[in-house]
């Protein structure tokens, strides 16, 4: 691909993301005038009106969160695709957010049971106390399949070790569900279903600064995410520590998924599709470009189901996990059958 | 003449996993030398060791016991960025990334030379683009990897591997899925290679036949017999190659 078209791809990227972040600037379930929504952005007056209280409180907020959880997942995704070579590849194939569940699931169900009360009616507390519960779940598998990491030869095998760990957290959250009461299973169903929302505008800094953090911190490792396209043996013949590189991009996708995850719950479909779409739109396996792309991509993803879930009329917002495969899986069906069209050359 | 590859007492083979450790040589002790420009294949039937001694010389896997020099180095003494200067190899892996061209991939040839950011100075470039003409593929340069044939990816292989510039090449079984014209072609690359760069090239093959017609030397290797080295003159005349492959029948 040539460099013009590199960056008129990259330019019309940054334009959408730009478009798209007014748009959910702009609408929402509350239907607040433009002329409203610029006086409220721009104006000195710290006015504690309803219109201010919903766009620096509510939808702001909810941009930076979809934002750094879109850019996020499709990194991580990318992370583990590259390392497993394996097109299925994404952040929950190694059960870090099945490990979030399970953490969840055993604040809501096991508080519910024995100290009757519902963290989900306890309001900032309760969704703060959720996160912990995800990110201490999450936390855990990832030491686990790092000491995992150093016990196996084969990148195979740490794979199904993370799928057999996601079944093992899966079945145990199964049965916790099954022994607690229905306000439980309702609180963990919704948080499962994924929102952009559950960031309150105090947690925003820290959890951009970690994103960003993990999102500069894979740029460094596109060369030797270049070497590991090759396989295993290739990339070591080419003096990459194979064995300190798959610890290094587990643990970056692991901390990733377990931050966002945390926040916003296990949302699906955008870490699996995302590197497909950039990969088909550059034309290329250079990380160094596809890293950028599934960044652009992943915020595109995540700006336009954010808007959708929201839009005006329907009432609250619409579970994200419904709304990111709804959009998302046709788009990918009609990239993989436009990739079969054009099979070899490269312009 | 200078030494380029020397194995000595080398014991190549697997620790065996469980409680007892025990060690599993498969040959003994490897005494053998490979001059600079020479080119050697190692051939011997199924289970002889050839890949584990190849995955041993390319400091993938330890050595049970015995030393390793690279250019006069001992592999021990190398790290993984070191070695990646002196030796490459070339796999039978298959590599089916979706949008590798060739040009990209013969590329990684140089990456033990460039940065981080993988910005390629003029003299980069110079060689992978002289890689690619000496493997016959620069018109190929743009297209995917995965769009040729077996025969092009073995010497899109070939080009990464000079683009490597190593004095030294190992190639694991490189006819492997190449038809008979193919191989043949492929051999007489390699010769032409050996003798137009001065590089040390040792391949593995079972494919006899074909390699006693284009090698200098030949090393045969069979469970639990020494690694023998001679011309392949030699080895046909005294028998060799019929002990070595168990076709000994009438004694």
């Amino acid at each position: 691909m040539s460099n013009k078209r590199l960056v008129s791809i990259f330019l019309l990227i940054g334009l959408g993301i730009i478009l798209l972040m007014m748009a959910n600037i702009l609408w929402g379930s509350v239907l607040i005038e433009p002329q409203k929504v610029i006086q409220v952005l721009f104006s000195d007056e710290k006015g504690f009106t309803g219109e201010s209280l919903i766009i620096w409180d509510y939808r702001i907020p909810q941009l930076l969160v979809a934002v750094f959880a879109g850019a996020g997942l499709a990194v991580a995704g990318l992370l583990l695709q590259t390392l497993f070579r394996n097109p299925l590849a994404d952040p929950s194939i190694l059960g870090i957010s099945s490990g979030a569940s399970l953490g969840v699931a055993l604040l809501l169900f096991l508080s519910g049971s024995f100290a009757g009360s519902l963290i989900s009616s306890l309001g900032w507390i309760g969704n703060l106390g959720i996160s912990l519960a995800a990110m201490a779940g999450a936390v855990a598998v990832l030491f686990f399949l790092m000491a995992a990491s150093s016990r196996v030869n084969h990148i195979v095998s740490l794979l199904i070790i993370g799928i057999m760990i996601a079944y093992l957290a899966g079945s145990i959250t199964g049965l916790l569900r099954f022994y607690s009461r229905k306000e439980d299973i309702q609180a963990f169903v919704i948080w499962g279903m994924g929102t952009f929302s559950g960031v309150s505008r105090a947690q925003i800094p820290y959890f951009v600064t970690a994103i960003s953090i993990g999102l500069i911190f894979s740029v460094f490792l596109s060369k030797s995410l270049n070497l590991l396209l090759l396989g295993e043996r290739y990339a070591e013949n080419l003096g990459l520590n194979t064995h300190l590189i798959t610890r290094i991009v587990i643990l970056l996708a692991g901390y990733l998924t377990a931050i966002i995850t945390a926040y916003a719950g296990p949302i699906a479909f955008i870490g699996l599709a995302v590197p497909h779409i950039a990969r088909n739109l550059f034309k290329t396996s250079n990380h160094l470009v596809l890293i950028p792309a599934s960044i652009g991509t992943g915020i595109i993803l995540a700006l336009v189901c954010n808007l959708i879930a929201r839009l005006p009329g329907i009432e609250g917002s619409l579970p994200i996990n419904a709304v990111t495969s709804l959009i998302g899986a046709p788009f990918v069906i009609a990239v993989m059958l436009r990739q079969h069209r054009s099979n070899s050359l490269v312009s | 003449m200078t030494e380029m590859l020397k194995l000595h007492q080398l014991q190549i083979g697997y620790k065996a996993q469980g409680k007892h450790k025990e060690v599993v040589a498969l040959t003994p002790p490897i005494e053998a030398l490979v001059n600079k420009g020479e080119m050697v294949a190692l051939s011997g039937p199924n289970g002889a060791g050839k890949s584990t001694l190849f995955r041993t010389i390319a400091g993938m896997q330890p050595a049970l016991n015995g030393r390793i020099e690279i250019a006069g180095k001992a592999l021990k003494s190398l790290n993984l960025h070191q070695l990646s200067k002196l030796l490459s190899i070339v796999f039978t892996d298959r590599i089916s990334e979706a949008y590798l061209t060739v040009f990209d991939l013969v590329a990684t040839g140089r990456y033990p030379y460039i940065n981080q950011w993988m910005k390629m100075n003029q003299a980069d470039k110079q060689i992978i683009t002289e890689s690619m003409e000496m493997a016959g593929i620069e018109q190929f340069a743009s297209r995917l990897f995965r769009s040729l044939s077996d025969g092009e990816k073995q010497k899109v292989l070939i080009a990464k591997a000079l683009a490597q510039d190593t004095p030294l090449i190992l190639f694991d079984e490189p006819a492997a899925f190449l038809d008979y014209p193919s191989k043949l072609n492929l051999l007489k690359l390699l010769k032409k290679l050996s003798a137009d760069t001065q590089k040390t090239i040792l391949l593995s093959s079972h494919d006899l036949d074909m390699i006693l017609k284009h090698v200098d030397t030949l090393w045969l290797m069979a469970p639990k017999l020494p690694l023998i080295s001679g011309t392949p003159k030699q080895m046909i005349e005294n028998k060799t190659i019929d002990r070595y492959f168990g076709l000994a029948y009438e004694g």
